[in-house]
C-alpha cells in the first residue's frame, strides 16, 4: 500500500517515441477518492500519459509510482493486478461475446479456481463460477446495463458498448479507474447519465481519472484537474483555478469544443 | 433447459453411432478411413484449443505429434516397455517440445510466430530423420505392437489386437480430449484464451498474463497432439519420418478452418468431412490437395467461421428473428 | 551466390509484408513458377534465354496482380491469420497445380551461360552463377532507385509507413498495393528462372525458399528490405560455410540453427521492435 496514501504520483515523467516526446517532465499526484481529469487540446499527450500509468507504454524518463508501487518495469498485466482498470479512447469490447460475459472475462483477477478444479468441476468451482456470474450482474447493475445482460456486446446501441467498457475495468475491482474520453459519441441526456455514474462509482471508493473535452462535464465533476499542452503540464488544481488559468485558456484558443460552454 | 436437453440427446444419439459404427461399417477401407478420422481428429482438436480459441497459428503440431509417435513406438520396440505406461512420457516429450518452442517463439507477433513455429517443426523432423541411431532414419520403425492387453480381474485379458478394438480405443482418447477441452473453455481460464484471442491489448489490460497463458495452451495443445501419434504409431504400426513431418499439422490446419475455428465441434465435422468424402471422390485424387487449397481460400475468405460456424450463425438469425423484441 | 536468390524472395516478401501486411507465404511458390515459365520459354524459343527471364518477370508480375485483387484484398480487414492461411492454401494450389501440369520430373531450364565458364581470382565460376549473382544486383539497385526516386515509389514507401494517412493523401492505396504484389511477385519470378538451370525446377522446389525467406525476414524484420537483402546473402553464406565445414546433410537446417538461436537471445527477432 502507498505510505504517502496517494493513488498516482508521476515525477517528472518523459515518454518520448524515437525524437518526438509525448510527454515532457510531468509531474502531479493523484489522492485517493479524487474524482481527476486530465484536459488539454488533442495530441498533447493525455492518451499516451494513461498508457504510462496503466503499463502498457514504459516511460522513458522519470518515475511512476501506483497504489504506492514502482510500476516502470511491469507489464500491463501486472499493473491490472495492483489495481488499475481502465477504458480506450476507441471503445473496446468482446463483440461478439454478450455483456454478461465480457463483464465475466474482466472478473479475471479474482479468478481463484484453476485449470484442475475446472476439470474436475468440483463444488468449489461450481460455486466460484456462481459467485463470478453474481457479481457481474451486481457490476451491470452498477453501470446500468442489466438489462442487456444477455445482448451481444457488438450489437449494444454505442453508447451503451463504452458502459460494457467500464464494467469489465470495473469487474476486476480496481481502485483506480482510468477512463479515457467515455463520453465519445454520447449525446445530452447521456453525458448527464454519465456523470451520474461516475459519482456512484467514486462512492464506491473507487479513484477515478477520466481524460476528457466536455468542459461542462469537467467542471461540475472533477476535483482536481490537469492541464496538459504539448506533452507538459501547464497547470493542476481545482476546477475554477484551472479552467480560468490564462494559459489554460490560451492553450485552447483556436480549439472550439462545441459542447463546452 | 429444453435446449441443455436437446444438446444431451444429440449427443447421446452421437454416442449411440459411434459406438455401434464397427458392426455396421462392413467395408474395410471405409472403416479404416473412419478410424484416421478419429486419430486426426484427436490432433486437431489439439490444435484447436491453440488456432481456434487463443488464436495462435501454430504450424508445428505435426511435431508435437511425430513426437509423441516416436517416443512410444521406441519404447515399446527398443525398451519392451507396456504401452499403457509410454503415454506419460510420450505426451511429456511432446509437450516438452512446446514449451521449448512457446518459450522461444509466443513473444513474437503473429505471422512471425507462424512461420517460426513451423521452422522448429521442420528442424525437429530433420532430427526424427538424420539421428539415424535412435529414430532409424529414414528407414522408420516397423512392427509397432499393438497396445498391451490389460488384465481383467478374473476374466481374462482386454485386447487390442483388432481394429475394432483399435477404434474403441481412439474414440475413448477422442472424448476423453473433447471433455477436457470442453472444461477448459467453460472456464475462467477459456474466457481469458477467448480474449486473448480476440483482442490481446484488452485481455492484457484486465490482467490476463498473456505469456503464461499462451504457453499454458500451447503446452498442453502440444501434449494432446502427442497424445494423437501415440494411438497413430500403435493402430498403423510403421512409423517413418514423413509421418512425423508437418504435413499432418497442415492438415489439421486446414480441417479446423474449413470445419469452424473456435467452434468447439470445428475440428471434428472439417475432419471427418475432409477425411471422408475425398475417398468417396477417388475420382479427383489426383486434384484432391488442389481442391483442398482452393476450398480453403473460399472458406477463409467467404465463410471464416467455417462450416460450424456458418450453421451457427444462420440458426442465430433465424432465433433473434422469432423472439419478441425486449 | 545461393544468397543471391534468398535475398531476392526475401525482398519480395518484405515489400508485399511491409505494403500489405500480408505474409505472402506462397512466394515460393510463384518462384517456381517463374522457374517453368523460363523452362517453357526456353524450351520453346530455342535457348533465349533473356528474354526466358523477362518473360519470368511479366507473367508473375501479372499474376501478383490478379493475385492481390481476388486473394488478398477481400481479406484486408480480417485478422492477420486469415491472410496466412489464405496464402498457404494458395501455396498448394500453385504447387499442385504445376504438379498436375507439369508431372513431377525434374526439368532443366537449358541456359546457354551454363555451360560457358569464366575465371575470376583464380576460382572457377559457370556464367549462370555469376549472371546470377549480377542481375540480382542489378535488380536490388534498380528496385532501390525506384523506391527512392520515382513518385510511385515514394507512394509505396507512404503505404508502407501509415496506409491511413496515405489514403488521406490521395493515394490509392488499393492500386499500390497492387503494384507491389507485381513487383515482388516479378521479383520471385526471376529468382526462379535464375536458379533453374542450376538446381532444376520441380513443383515443390519453392519450399524450402519460402521458409527461408520467412526464416531471413523474422531475423532482418519483417518489412525491411534491406535486412531481408543482407539476411539473404548472410544466410547463403552460412549455408556455404555450413556445407564444407561441417555436414552437406544438415545444410537446410542451418537457417533454422540461427533462428532459434537468435530468437532465444533476442525474442523480438534481430531488428524487431522492442516491446519493454
Amino acid at each position: 500500500m502507498s505510505t504517502t496514501g496517494l493513488m498516482v504520483e508521476l515525477e517528472t515523467v518523459t515518454k518520448a517515441f524515437g525524437g518526438l516526446r509525448a510527454v515532457r517532465d510531468v509531474t502531479f499526484s493523484v489522492g485517493r477518492g479524487e474524482i481527476f481529469s486530465v484536459i488539454g487540446p488533442n495530441g498533447s499527450g493525455k492518451s499516451t500519459l494513461f498508457n504510462l500509468i496503466s503499463g502498457v507504454l514504459p516511460a522513458t524518463s522519470g518515475s511512476i509510482r501506483v497504489l504506492g508501487r514502482d510500476i516502470r518495469k511491469l507489464r500491463s498485466h501486472q499493473v491490472s493486478r495492483i489495481g488499475v482498470g481502465r477504458t480506450f479512447q476507441t471503445t473496446q469490447v468482446f463483440a461478439d461475446k454478450t455483456v454478461l460475459e465480457n463483464a465475466m472475462v474482466g472478473r479475471h483477477l479474482r479468478v481463484k479456481t484453476g485449470l484442475w478444479q475446472a476439470q474436475a468441476r468440483t463444488g468449489f468451482f461450481r460455486a466460484e463460477e456462481a459467485r463470478h456470474r453474481e457479481r457481474s450482474m451486481e457490476i451491470l447493475d452498477i453501470v446500468g446495463l442489466r438489462d442487456h445482460a444477455d445482448r451481444r456486446a457488438g450489437q449494444v446501441p454505442n453508447a451503451l458498448q463504452q458502459r460494457v467498457a467500464i464494467a469489465m475495468a470495473l469487474a476486476n475491482e480496481p481502485e483506480l479507474l482510468l477512463l479515457d474520453e467515455p463520453t465519445g459519441g454520447l449525446m445530452e441526456q447521456e453525458v448527464l447519465d454519465l456523470m451520474a455514474l461516475l459519482r456512484r462509482i467514486r462512492d464506491r471508493g473507487v479513484t477515478i481519472m477520466l481524460i476528457e473535452h466536455k468542459m461542462r462535464l469537467v467542471r461540475q465533476v472533477s476535483d482536481r484537474i490537469a492541464v496538459l499542452n504539448n506533452g507538459s503540464l501547464i497547470c493542476e488544481g481545482g476546477p475554477d483555478t484551472v479552467l480560468n488559468d490564462e494559459r489554460v485558456v490560451e492553450a485552447y484558443l483556436g480549439t472550439v469544443d462545441a459542447s463546452s460552454t | 433447459m429444453r435446449q441443455g436437453s436437446k444438446t444431451a440427446l444429440t449427443i447421446a444419439v452421437a454416442l449411440l453411432v459411434a459406438v455401434a459404427l464397427p458392426y455396421v461399417v462392413t467395408n474395410d477401407y471405409l472403416f479404416h478411413l473412419i478410424i484416421m478420422a478419429v486419430i486426426w481428429s484427436i490432433l486437431a482438436t489439439s490444435l484447436n484449443l491453440v488456432l481456434g480459441y487463443t488464436g495462435l497459428l501454430s504450424l508445428a503440431h505435426g511435431a508435437f505429434f511425430g513426437l509423441g509417435a516416436y517416443t512410444s513406438a521406441l519404447l515399446v520396440t527398443k525398451c519392451d516397455w507396456n504401452f499403457w505406461v509410454t503415454i506419460p512420457p510420450s505426451m511429456l516429450v511432446a509437450a516438452a517440445g512446446g514449451i521449448l518452442i512457446g518459450v522461444l517463439t509466443l513473444r513474437l507477433e503473429g505471422h512471425y510466430f507462424a512461420v517460426s513455429t513451423m521452422s522448429f517443426g521442420i528442424v525437429v523432423s530433420l532430427i526424427l530423420e538424420k539421428w539415424d541411431d535412435l529414430t532409424e532414419g529414414p528407414r522408420g520403425i516397423s512392427s509397432i505392437p499393438a497396445p498391451t492387453p490389460i488384465p481383467l480381474f478374473g476374466l481374462g485379458h482386454l485386447t487390442f489386437e483388432s481394429d475394432t478394438a483399435k477404434y474403441y480405443l481412439a474414440l475413448a482418447i477422442l472424448a476423453i480430449c473433447l471433455l477436457f477441452v470442453w472444461r477448459m473453455i467453460h472456464s475462467p481460464i477459456g474466457r481469458a484464451l477467448e480474449a486473448i484471442r480476440q483482442n490481446e491489448l484488452l485481455a492484457s489490460c484486465l490482467g490476463v498474463d498473456l505469456i503464461y497463458y499462451k504457453l499454458l495452451a500451447f503446452s498442453f495443445s502440444a501434449a494432446m497432439a502427442g497424445l494423437a501419434g501415440v494411438i497413430y504409431s500403435t493402430y498403423i504400426t510403421y512409423l517413418n519420418p514423413v509421418d512425423a513431418g508437418l504435413w499432418n499439422g497442415f492438415y489439421a490446419v486446414m480441417y479446423i478452418v474449413i470445419g469452424g475455428m473456435g467452434t468447439f465441434l470445428g475440428p471434428l465435422v472439417g475432419t471427418l468431412f475432409l477425411v471422408t468424402v475425398p475417398e468417396i471422390l477417388r475420382v479427383f485424387q489426383d486434384y484432391r490437395l488442389l481442391l483442398l487449397g482452393a476450398l480453403l481460400i473460399l472458406t477463409i475468405t467467404f465463410l471464416p467461421d467455417g462450416i460450424v460456424g456458418g450453421l451457427k450463425r444462420l440458426r442465430q438469425r433465424r432465433t433473434v428473428g422469432a423472439m419478441p423484441p425486449r | 551466390m545461393v544468397g543471391s536468390i534468398y535475398a531476392l524472395i526475401a525482398m519480395g516478401v518484405a515489400m508485399i509484408y511491409g505494403v500489405m501486411n500480408v505474409p505472402h507465404f506462397a512466394l515460393g511458390a510463384k518462384a517456381m513458377l517463374g522457374g517453368y515459365v523460363a523452362f517453357f520459354m526456353t524450351a520453346f524459343f530455342h535457348q533465349a534465354y533473356g528474354l526466358a527471364l523477362v518473360g519470368s518477370i511479366v507473367v508473375l508480375a501479372f499474376l501478383g496482380l490478379g493475385v492481390e485483387r481476388w486473394i488478398f484484398r477481400p481479406l484486408a480487414k480480417a485478422p492477420g491469420i486469415n491472410s496466412f492461411i489464405s496464402a498457404f492454401g494458395l501455396l498448394l494450389v500453385f504447387e499442385n497445380f504445376a504438379l498436375i501440369a507439369f508431372g513431377t520430373a525434374y526439368r532443366r531450364i537449358l541456359s546457354p551461360y551454363d555451360r560457358q565458364m569464366i575465371h575470376i581470382f583464380g576460382a572457377n565460376l559457370t556464367m549462370q552463377r555469376l549472371l546470377v549473382v549480377i542481375i540480382a544486383i542489378v535488380l536490388m539497385v534498380a528496385l532501390h532507385l525506384f523506391i527512392k526516386y520515382t513518385a510511385l515509389g515514394t507512394a509505396i514507401r507512404a503505404v508502407a509507413q501509415n496506409r491511413r494517412g496515405a489514403l488521406l493523401c490521395g493515394i490509392h492505396t488499393e492500386r499500390i498495393a497492387g503494384i507491389t504484389m507485381a513487383i515482388g511477385s516479378g521479383l520471385a519470378g526471376v529468382a526462379g528462372a535464375l536458379i533453374g538451370p542450376l538446381a532444376m525446377v520441380y513443383p515443390t522446389m519453392g519450399d524450402t525458399l519460402i521458409v527461408k525467406a520467412f526464416v531471413i525476414t523474422i531475423l532482418g524484420g519483417m518489412g525491411s528490405i534491406i535486412g531481408a537483402i543482407i539476411g539473404g546473402y548472410i544466410l547463403g553464406l552460412i549455408e556455404a560455410l555450413g556445407a564444407m565445414y561441417v555436414s552437406v546433410d544438415y545444410k537446410d537446417a542451418f537457417a533454422f540453427a540461427v533462428l532459434v538461436l537468435v530468437l532465444a537471445v533476442r525474442p523480438q527477432g534481430l531488428f524487431g521492435k522492442s516491446q519493454r
